[in-house]
């Protein structure tokens, strides 16, 4: 919990002061596994802070803020500034949740005016252990190219203050850095750059944005992102903050101490030309994935003795293995992830194998930083069950594509249409990857992917020419065409459209194909409540939780409705803001099938607190 | 010349001619330098909407607009793209004054300061009082924050309180803990500086205004003011407190007018019209 006041000084002006935590009263904020306090220092100017930030009860951060954010401009001719957030006149904090993608975020931020530079800062913090610390730019102090260079302290407690290692990606492996240092972020290969605690094994990876952190296809050019920095420094008392002038590196040199408390610095880069205007926003960012070791006992998706073996191949859209690629590997438990049992990587054939107990499991396939799998993520969930003795050779996954300028979309033609059941109804949420086509009509370089809106329609706007478009059908489903995938090709003119690439999923009919999922959400007392939101989401039989598709709020009376086509689903009730559930979470998740078309589930309740 | 030093070379020829035009004390912090209301998010669902991926990554700091976040004149703060089942957090419990200091926010020429809050025990202590002389300006305070040195909690709890004395040309901050000044720092003004109070920055724009108006600029009713810390070209800090003012037609404009001011001798050490 955080406190802000404003304050009247005796000195003859009012003035706008903020106050900080109050150490001995604080009250963790909690969202999903995530822990943290607010800050907004009166005295350290160091922006939005999150002290003591835990996921699911282990440290990550001591604390994350950000000093300052220095600009300079071109021959001098104006500034440079030191930008200090969270002085006398900054506004917030403010914050949100929200689904994208099917995740759950919650974001904190707070927006500061310095001269005529708008600044926002804004934490967003995932359902999955994902972490993004974010900064938003406008404005034009003076009529002059300049750049702006925000730098992030994050003093990493990962499990702990000790035993906390970076590692920085190379052509072989990881090299351990055990001593404080300074590096571009390309100092790493394929940006990739990782701490771990080398007891526990919990590891904490660092991407740095691109701009399209969730989107594939796109890389930013080198020569840019060597403007990151990225600095390894022992913790300093001393050095909490930022105490001096304006500098294109950190203020603290690095001392070649060996460091036993690490503290990471990270600065980004924003350049802004004036002819791009003031109301221009810009922005860059961190984006880390907290992923815990298990307990390594395997409990939770054991089942039988005997071995059995999980494996096959990670390949680019082209169908070339990639090699290197991480694959975590995780018991199942209540449908989701459950202790961590190991990780493995992709062969220079891009081939990968787990050798295990028999028993049911997911697997989590980490795209190389900067890289995402088709659908747009960075991480990629498999579930799979298999018996002693049993090979699954069947868990494979492909990444989006190679990325580069040129075609795709933005352009003057559009392809769309719809995806409908065999009874002629759109089904909302199906993903369709829109790929431009090779000479052969082969699929070539990913270009991006839309979903479904409720009455099916899809739409891409594109430059002309011809693409390959698939269609994936949700988990359990299958296209009349056969398959879970249904691959067309289509050629559009500049300026034309082609509105008839459709596909037809199996089933449905009679009704609609549709039944009805619903019921109430109450509190313990009997009465309905309203305003409550649900997220609907595909799931497979073991009630693993799919591509989102949709969500609803409840009505005046506490009722709520979905009417999807049969299949298993996910319902996710969200309590609003300070409420819980019975239980005590925030969150109701809850499986649900209805596989005849024209059935209903009016049970699927929940109880508020 | 780089604009610095030629900043400094004209500091004595222009600063006498706006030295009248200072503020009066006891005046709420200005408008002009507050920052545009924000405007209250929406996310607009576009589910069916292909996402596009040939954007120009030469300026790859400038947000896909199609990418996660929404783009240039939609929402500020940006909000994340496709998002739904938005429910805004309720910080409002968290925004309640304390003790320490009271507030009278529709009487601001009334200083109500707690008599035995930090600010108070500060301007009586000696020892603060000897580093901040007579002529100085509260930067910032917070309350409650660990004091020590560590990481742990083991150190006092107190508050922390930020000037820079025009008087001794120096930052001055304040540890006060158990209702005494437990420590007292300062750092020359060449050495660190903390960004501009709102009184500061309300003081530099208005100098800035009667500068323009003493030069019969017609635009200057039409504008408004917005000021920052300037600093060295070099990256340090200036000699003493300075602050570069911006004058835009509105807040989302070029600057047409810009003024540098020394907030130590309220004077006018340069301007130009941006041409």
């Amino acid at each position: 919990m955080t406190r802000f006041m404003m304050l009247v000084a005796g000195i003859g002006l009012m003035l706008a002061v903020s106050v900080g935590t109050a150490p001995e009263e604080a009250e963790a904020e909690t969202f999903f596994g995530w822990s943290y306090d607010v800050e907004v220092s009166g005295s350290r100017f160091d922006g939005l802070a999150l002290n003591n930030v835990t996921y699911e009860g282990t440290k990550i951060f001591e604390r994350i803020s950000l000093p300052t954010m220095n600009v300079f401009y071109q021959n001098n001719a104006c500034g440079p500034y030191v930008d200090r957030l969270g002085g006398s006149s900054y506004t917030g904090p403010f914050g949100e949740e929200f689904t994208q993608n099917g995740v759950r975020w919650r974001s904190i931020g707070i927006t500061d005016q310095i001269g005529n530079y708008v600044i926002t800062m804004i934490y967003y913090l995932g359902e999955n252990g994902e972490f993004d610390a974010h900064m938003f730019s406008r404005g034009l102090q003076c009529n002059i190219w300049h750049e702006h260079l925000p730098f992030w302290r994050m003093d990493i407690d990962l499990a702990g203050q000790d035993n906390d290692q970076v590692l920085r990606a190379t052509g072989g492996g990881s090299q351990v850095e055990s001593r404080e240092f300074s590096l571009a972020a390309t100092a790493a290969q394929n940006h990739g750059w990782e701490v771990r605690d080398s007891v526990t094994g919990d590891r904490l990876t660092i991407a740095f944005d691109d701009g399209t952190f969730s989107l594939p296809g796109t890389v930013i050019p080198e020569t840019q992102y060597a403007q990151n920095m990225v600095y390894g420094r022992q913790y300093r008392s001393n050095e909490t903050t930022w105490q001096g002038g304006a500098t294109r590196n950190t203020l603290f040199g690095a001392n070649n101490e060996t460091i036993t408390d690490l503290v990471l610095w990270y600065s980004g880069y924003m350049p802004h030309a004036p002819e791009e205007g003031p109301d221009l926003w810009h922005s860059t960012g961190i984006r880390m994935q907290v992923e815990l070791a298990g307990d390594g006992d395997g409990d939770g998706g054991g089942g039988g003795g005997g071995q059995a073996t999980i494996g096959d191949r990670v390949t680019n859209a082209s169908g070339a293995g990639v090699s290197g690629v991480t694959i975590d590997l995780f018991a199942e438990a209540n449908g989701g992830r459950g202790a961590w049992l190991g990780d493995a990587r992709t062969n220079a054939n891009g081939t990968y194998s787990f050798n295990t107990a028999a028993g049911c499991y997911v697997l989590v396939f980490i795209a190389p930083s900067g890289q995402t799998w088709q659908g747009g993520s960075q991480y990629l969930q498999r579930s799979v069950c298999v018996n002693a003795g049993e090979t699954d050779n069947s868990v494979d996954v492909v990444l989006g594509g190679g990325g580069g300028s040129g075609g795709g979309g933005g352009g003057d033609a559009s392809i769309g249409d719809r995806v409908t059941d065999s009874g002629g109804s759109g089904v909302a949420g199906v993903v369709v990857d829109l790929f431009a086509a090779n000479g052969d009509g082969s699929r070539g370089r990913w270009v991006g992917d839309a979903a479904t809106d409720g009455g099916g329609r899809y739409g891409f706007d594109v430059d002309a020419g011809c693409y390959v478009l698939v269609f994936i059908a949700p988990q359990g489903r299958t296209f009349t065409t056969g398959g879970q995938y249904n691959q067309q090709f289509a050629c559009v003119a500049a300026g034309a459209t082609d509105n008839s690439v459709d596909a037809v999923l199996s089933g449905g009919g009679g009704g609609g194909g549709t039944v009805t999922i619903g019921d109430r959400v109450t509190r313990s007392g009997g009465g309905g409540v309203p305003g409550v939101t649900i997220d609907l989401f595909n799931a497979d039989g073991s009630g693993t939780r799919g591509t989102w598709l949709g969500d609803t709020t409840t009505n005046a009376s506490g009722n709520y409705q979905f009417q999807p086509p049969a299949g298993c689903y996910v319902v996710v009730f969200i309590a609003p803001s300070g409420q819980t559930f019975v239980g005590g979470s925030r969150w109701n998740q809850q499986f649900v099938c209805v596989n005849s078309a024209g059935g209903t589930n009016n049970s699927v309740d929940a109880v508020l607190t | 010349m780089d604009r610095t030093s030629r900043l400094w070379g004209r500091r004595a020829l222009v600063g006498s001619l706006v030295m009248a035009a200072v503020i009066s004390l006891g005046v709420l912090v200005a408008s002009a330098t507050q920052p545009a209301p924000l405007e209250v998010a929406s996310a607009v669902p576009a589910s069916g909407t292909g996402n596009e991926h040939d954007h120009d990554h030469d300026h790859a700091s400038i947000l896909d607009h199609d990418g996660r976040f929404s783009g240039p004149g939609d929402v500020w703060p940006p909000e994340p793209r496709d998002a739904t089942g938005v429910q805004p957090l309720d910080f409002s419990d968290e925004e309640a004054p304390t003790d320490a200091v009271l507030v009278a926010p529709d009487q601001p020429d009334e200083v109500l300061v707690d008599d035995a809050g930090p600010l108070a025990i500060a301007e009586t202590s000696d020892w603060v009082l000897a580093e901040l002389g007579d002529d100085y300006n509260l930067i910032s305070a917070s309350d409650n924050e660990l004091l020590g040195d560590g990481k742990d909690d083991s150190g006092p709890v107190g508050a922390k309180l930020v000037f820079f004395s025009i008087a001794r040309n120096q930052t001055v901050e304040v540890a006060v803990s158990g209702g005494a000044v437990i420590s007292v720092d300062v750092a020359a003004a060449s050495v660190q500086q903390p960004p501009l109070s709102e009184k500061e920055k309300y003081t530099a724009v208005e100098i800035a205004r009667a500068h323009w108006a003493a030069v019969g600029d017609e635009r200057l009713p039409l504008l408004d003011g917005y000021a920052i810390l300037d600093i060295e070209a070099d990256g340090s800090y200036h000699e003493s407190r300075v602050a570069y003012v911006s004058f835009h037609p509105d807040p989302e404009a070029r600057p047409e007018l810009l003024t540098w001011i020394d907030l130590t001798t309220n004077s006018v050490l340069d301007a130009e019209v941006d041409r």
